[in-house]
């Protein structure tokens, strides 16, 4: 090799140390004349209701604060900038977004995914390439989480924003055995089956329920994962009426996916008591699958502004500022940023470690409830106390709270089709 | 045994739906020996302009498809008439109208998204209620779909042999040179069968929309089924088409009912890449309109 080829090389070496150097700042001693926060959701794509709806309550939150003047860091008050990138909920879409809202936007604080398991599973790994506070928003896969408790000290910038799946497999699980108790359902046969999406949330849905079921002598009739939006569900639920589980838990996280099930397992006759997580959720759900949407027993309603006190000023603002309903994944955007925020304000700094040490400390009462982080895995502590997770039941058209029974509205009726 | 049967359905009835938008592009390529990417967005159009007019302004859902089909139809015609005609016997032909298409797919996608918003749009069923046909529950809306789906095949497939516009359409599609010498305006030819082919996509929307559901999005997955079903038909065989579709569905279906969901996918491409590894050219060759 010849001497220029050596200096070419040395060259590239000291530019490409340079550029790493430069990637792990931490945002020590930076002279930052606004704080830069970093958001991807799925914008478009079978999700896009969702991650718009966490993008204006992330919007919002970032309004209110710099109403307020913004927040104070190294002595300076300094304005909140919000910057998003579309993840489309797919992992691979998701890390690109977060790469170019790290390295060209220069955020201080990344929301990453506010939405898809999957997505959050590939971009948390930057957190400690970059050295930059990630905090999730909705993900509940129970694999983020085992990621983390592996090796704390790789994620110390990473924190889930959200409880795990056990959570809701407890609540499904829980609603069933109270049905049971009250004599509104007897099984045959003790057979569970479920219809879940393709992606890191429903699988780690289902697998941590099922798990549950098979705990209590239960079998697993059927597993059936689709792919995203999936709708011609003909095929498995012909599949499921041959199986003749008792019970049917579903999980979806696009409401067309869900729209299309329970109308197909209305027209199908299927008899089984159905379980539901996450997709009646969104308010169009009810009003797009009509009646067949009645009886249904669903997880988690967290978000109810008619009932909840605290979340019926926040409903008036998304209904102010954006001219639409309101729902939990505005509530969720909402409150995933202003954790964000508190952090920062607590930090006093844009500094990645004293940032992520307030995340670690955080204690808060949100939209939703009580943000607290668990430290040994680093996600949101669920439960009474902490992020509650009930279930409700659609009753002639509407949402009514039947689990935990100390907090129900409504006692829960037998679903009529069941045979 | 029941079950198979049931499944068997299942596969029918969505298979015909494959087959009509596969109709669509296959015709094309017959025609214009040209890929449209843009193909599922008519069929998005489709559902959308149903929408609006049998749900949102009220109108008898009869009316509602008949305007939504010819506007549609309209649509595929301007987009012929202002993109692909002038990309026609230009160097690159192989590849632009690919891209022009692929850049209308986008285009349309976000159109819908910043106009229609991002919410899901339902449409009622077109009939209610359920018939009991051998044990097996099926609803009114599925079997009317399966019945559209074969009265279309069989006027289309009349309309191709004996118009004078089928005619001229499969003699361009033979030998466009020897058509043209005949007297036939290829250019009308190429734009009538552009609207055509967007109009079978947005029948099929029309019909599928109530079962699932109008967003920006839903022309992909029955694009990529398409795409799936004129490669193990035979690209530009209307039989191929047909055929392949009905082939496909049934194939989901009983990769469903045989193994799992998953496997759904790996059991319909499976075959197909068998069908093409024994017959390269598809089920039915590149057999002319």
């Amino acid at each position: 090799m010849n001497v220029k080829k050596w200096l070419g090389l040395a060259a590239v070496h000291v530019l490409a140390a340079m550029g790493a150097l430069t990637g792990c700042s931490s945002n020590a001693g930076s002279t930052a004349e606004e704080i830069r926060i970093g958001a991807i959701a799925p914008l478009t794509g079978p999700a896009a209701n969702a991650g718009v709806a966490l993008q204006q309550g992330i919007e919002l939150a970032a309004e209110e604060w710099n109403a307020k003047g913004g927040i104070e860091v190294d002595g300076k008050k300094l304005p909140i900038k919000v910057f998003f990138e579309d993840s489309q909920s797919k992992p691979e879409q998701g890390v690109s977004g977060a790469e170019k809202l790290i390295n060209q936007q220069k955020v201080h604080l990344l929301i990453g995914d506010a939405f898809a398991s999957s997505v959050t599973m590939s971009v948390m790994d930057l957190a400690s390439q970059y050295e930059i506070p990630i905090l999730s928003g909705e993900p509940v896969s129970e694999a983020i989480a085992e990621k983390v408790e592996k090796d704390p000290e790789k994620y110390q910038f990473f924190w889930k924003g959200n409880f795990g799946s056990s959570a809701y497999a407890e609540t499904v699980f829980e609603t069933y055995k109270y049905l049971e108790a009250n004599k509104q359902y007897t099984p045959k046969t003790k057979t569970v089956a479920f219809v879940v999406e393709d992606t890191d949330y429903g699988r780690s849905n289902a697998d941590v329920t099922g798990k549950l079921f098979e705990h209590d002598g239960w079998k697993i009739a059927a597993a059936e994962t689709v792919q995203l939006g999936y709708t011609d569900f003909y095929p498995q639920l012909s599949k499921l009426h041959s199986l003749k589980p008792d019970v049917i838990v579903t999980c979806f996280t696009s409401v067309a996916s869900g729209v299309a099930f329970v109308k197909q397992f209305q027209e199908t006759k299927a008899g089984a008591l159905h379980l539901a997580i996450y997709y009646p959720v969104r308010p169009e759900f009810i009003e797009q699958a009509g009646p067949a949407a009645n009886n249904l027993i669903w997880t988690p309603l967290s978000y109810d502004p008619k009932q909840i006190e605290r979340q019926k000023k926040f409903a008036e603002s998304i209904q102010n500022k954006y001219k639409v309903a309101s729902t939990s994944d505005h509530a969720s955007g909402y409150d995933a940023m202003v954790n964000a925020l508190t952090a920062i304000e607590k930090a006093k700094s844009l500094d990645s470690a004293k940032i992520a040490k307030q995340l670690s400390n955080l204690e808060r009462e949100g939209l939703l409830g009580k943000y607290v982080f668990d430290q040994k895995n680093h996600q949101i502590k669920a439960g009474a106390d902490y992020l509650p997770v009930p279930a409700a039941q659609i009753q002639n058209g509407e949402n009514k709270l039947i689990w935990p029974e100390n907090v129900s509205t409504s006692s829960p009726v037998p679903q009529p089709w069941v045979k | 045994m029941g079950v198979l049967v049931e499944q068997l359905l299942n596969g029918l009835i969505i298979g015909s739906m494959y087959s009509l938008v596969a109709s669509g592009l296959s015709l094309i390529w017959g025609t214009m020996k040209m890929l449209n990417f843009s193909h599922g967005e008519f069929y998005m159009v489709g559902g959308y302009l149903m929408y609006f007019t049998n749900v949102a302004s009220g109108m008898n859902p009869l009316l509602a498809c008949a305007l939504s089909l010819v506007a549609v139809f309209l649509l595929g015609v301007l987009i012929e008439r202002t993109v692909i005609h002038h990309l026609l016997d230009k160097p690159g032909w192989d590849i632009s109208p690919l891209i022009a298409t692929i850049g209308i797919s986008i285009f349309m996608q976000n159109f819908a998204l910043r106009v229609w918003g991002e919410r899901f749009k339902n449409i009622p069923y077109y009939a209610d209620g359920n018939a009991n046909i051998a044990g097996v529950e099926m609803s009114y809306q599925r079997i009317l779909i399966f019945v559209v789906a074969i009265v279309v095949v069989v006027l289309f497939w009349a309309f191709l042999k004996f118009s004078r516009y089928g005619m001229a359409l499969r003699a361009t599609s033979q030998n466009r040179d020897a058509a043209a010498i005949y007297g036939v305006n290829i250019y009308v030819i190429y734009m009538i069968t552009f609207g055509i082919s967007a109009t079978l996509a947005a029948l099929a929307a029309v019909m599928l929309s109530p079962i699932y559901s109008v967003n920006p999005w839903m022309g992909a997955p029955p694009l990529l089924k398409a795409f799936t079903v004129v490669v193990l038909g035979g690209l530009g065989s209307l039989e191929g088409a047909i055929i392949g579709g009905v082939v496909l569905g049934v194939l989901e279906s009983l990769g469903v009912f045989f193994f799992s969901s998953e496997w759904r996918d790996v059991v319909a491409f499976t075959v197909l890449i068998l069908v093409l590894w024994i017959r390269p050219t598809g089920l039915f060759g590149a057999k002319a309109w």
